[in-house]
């Protein structure tokens, strides 16, 4: 059996059994929620539209996310490892679950929109043009909880992985005035670190601003470019460092 | 002899721990072998290190003739420790799904599974979702998927983990039907009673390595005993045990014979009728592989191949599954000869109760 068999064959054993454990009505009632408290009855614009729907893939990839790596943290799992599936397959199974999951629910959503509140103005090419980098922004994002898994990296890389995001979103802090106070050193190390932890993260900052401005003029369209790239990468990470985890596991 | 696990060498720490240290184990092919030991000592780790689910510090493994490194091993199959599986679909769907991993398809897969189902007695049960099942079935549906894929080596960890006695009962003749398709085994256990029950072979792991190794075959052929429980011992009696030979171990109220022949054993019993001394029960073989298993993990036995006969070397494997086999035969034919013994020597002896005031008195 192919490698691309055998991982397809998984990510619809994956999608099955979240389905079969009805977590899945927990994305789809937050679909439809959102769509009756931000989206209908408002009369929205493109920019408002794709501003709420970025956001709110957004906080789904990361539930889904969360939830679908949990699934595959389970010893049992390891049983699909040893088979010729592998490490890789796995990984990127479970990726694909979460995407797969989250992306039908922004297609609910845009359903929804489109035949109970249109927006005014938007058509398919203007939809495209917002959707591409929105989904890519939740693509990223997976890759990170992907690189965030328990099984995947070991609890000291996970933290500081974790600490150089939150460094890369500490801007108001260290704007902040109780920063001013430190020494003029400390600032800068500071703002250095940030700018480089910051730097893997501007795809994902350009995109999500892309996908409401809908706006590819100049170098706009190396947006995506970069954002698939960073999505790769951080993959590439994860299933390197899976295929080197021990997966140890006690009688439970 | 050809190998189906061989390794050696083997160097595991854990979170900076030394888990396995030097660890060596050679397992023939069509033997099933059982690693006993006490809970954190490594068994389930060298299961995973087998797997490619971990990988060694040190050493070397190798398995059906491969080297392991860290990949995937075929026809090796692998029931982990009780496990709810994945509790929204049905034991057939699971087991479809597993099949389909491992490349089988249409007609032969579901006849693959059919048959295992069969195997381990799920085929009733097989459409309820896996949630429904219960401790043992679960146990069962692990070993289902583990002989999907036709494997010519079983890994199992604790088989019996996690049943009771009822349900353990019930599981280990659906394990020892394995033993009968060929199939090496190497299963890890606490349990030196199920290591007895259903291996050839028997290794100790205590301090990171094997520090002792059984065959069962060895252990039945020598190591068993008889224990007598009396309602008292008169010192006279005692002495004329004791004149029976350095066999017969007497304390306050029982007699053991170590080891057990019916020759001796109709000595003694005849020694006790003859003197009324009042017979409460014979116990019949107790579990040397238990006893064994204690006074190695409190480093109270040296391993000598040499001396020892329970330490018996192995032969090929189907001879030493006979062995084994013409061991357990024995060992049951003993233990009836004494009990059938002890009947006729009772019926044949004058009436004593055991709280006969004037027996008592005696003591």
């Amino acid at each position: 059996m192919q490698p691309a068999a055998l991982f397809t064959q998984f990510t619809r054993f994956t999608l099955m059994e979240y389905l079969r454990s009805g977590r899945a009505l927990i994305e789809l009632s937050a679909t439809v929620a959102m769509f009756l408290a931000a989206i209908r009855g408002r009369a929205l614009d493109a920019e408002s539209f794709f501003a709420n729907a970025a956001l709110f893939s957004l906080v789904l990839a990361l539930y889904t996310g969360s939830t679908i790596i949990g699934l595959g943290d389970r010893p049992h799992g390891y049983l699909l490892v040893i088979r010729p599936l592998g490490r890789t397959g796995y990984l990127v199974g479970l990726y694909s679950a979460i995407l797969i999951v989250v992306v039908v629910c922004y297609a609910l959503l845009c359903l929804l929109t489109a035949i109970a509140a249109p927006v005014e103005g938007m058509g398919v090419r203007g939809w495209l043009a917002g959707s591409v980098p929105l989904l890519l922004n939740v693509a990223l994002l997976s890759a990170l909880l992907s690189l965030l898994a328990p099984f995947v990296l070991p609890p000291a890389w996970r933290l500081a992985v974790l600490a150089l995001v939150a460094l890369a979103f500490s801007s108001s802090l260290l704007g902040g005035a109780t920063l001013q106070s430190l020494p003029t050193a400390a600032v800068l190390v500071l703002e250095a670190l940030r700018t480089i932890s910051g730097a893997p993260l501007m795809p994902a900052f350009a995109g999500y601003a892309l996908s409401v401005s809908r706006d590819y003029s100049g170098v706009a369209p190396l947006i995506p470019l970069a954002q698939l790239t960073l999505t790769t990468g951080m993959l590439a990470i994860a299933v390197y460092s899976f295929n080197r985890r021990d997966l140890a596991f006690d009688a439970p | 002899m050809t190998l189906a696990i061989d390794i050696d060498q083997l160097k595991k720490s854990v979170a900076g721990m030394p888990v396995l240290q030097e660890f060596a184990l050679q397992v023939p092919a069509h033997l099933s072998y059982g690693l006993l030991g006490p809970a954190r000592s490594g068994k389930s780790l060298v299961l995973q290190i087998i797997l490619g689910l971990v990988r060694p510090d040190r050493g070397m493994v190798t398995v059906l003739g491969h080297r392991v490194t860290h990949r995937r091993l075929e026809h090796v199959g692998y029931v982990p420790p009780r496990q709810p599986y994945h509790p929204h679909i049905t034991g057939r769907e699971y087991l479809l799904e597993l099949g389909a991993f491992s490349g089988l398809r249409g007609a032969l897969l579901q006849r693959r599974v059919d048959d295992q189902l069969d195997a381990v007695e799920l085929a009733d049960d097989g459409d309820a979702p896996i949630f429904m099942y219960s401790r043992l079935m679960l146990q069962r549906l692990g070993l289902a998927q583990a002989l999907l894929n036709d494997p010519e080596l079983m890994l199992i960890d604790e088989p019996l983990g996690g049943l009771n006695a009822d349900e353990a009962a019930q599981l280990l003749p659906t394990l020892q039907r394995l033993r009968s398709r060929g199939i090496t085994t190497l299963a890890v256990t606490r349990a030196p009673a199920f290591a007895e029950a259903f291996c050839d072979r028997v290794g100790i792991l205590t301090d990171g390595r094997v520090a002792a190794e059984f065959t069962i075959a060895g252990l039945h052929d020598v190591g068993q005993s008889v224990t007598i429980h009396l309602g008292g011992l008169p010192p006279a009696v005692r002495g004329a045990l004791r004149a029976l030979g350095p066999a017969v171990r007497c304390e306050d109220l029982r007699v053991t014979i170590e080891p057990n022949t019916a020759e001796l054993q109709a000595e003694v019993l005849r020694t006790l009728l003859d003197a009324r001394v009042p017979i409460l029960s014979l116990d019949g073989q107790r579990r040397p592989l238990e006893e064994l298993y204690r006074r190695v993990l409190s480093h109270d036995y040296v391993p000598s191949r040499r001396s020892d006969p329970r330490a018996t070397p192995i032969e090929t494997p189907v001879e030493a599954r006979s062995a084994a086999a013409r061991a357990r035969r024995a060992a049951l034919r003993a233990a009836n000869r004494g009990e059938t013994l002890l009947r006729d020597l009772i019926q044949r002896a004058p009436a004593s109760p055991p709280d006969d005031p004037a027996t008592r008195d005696q003591g």
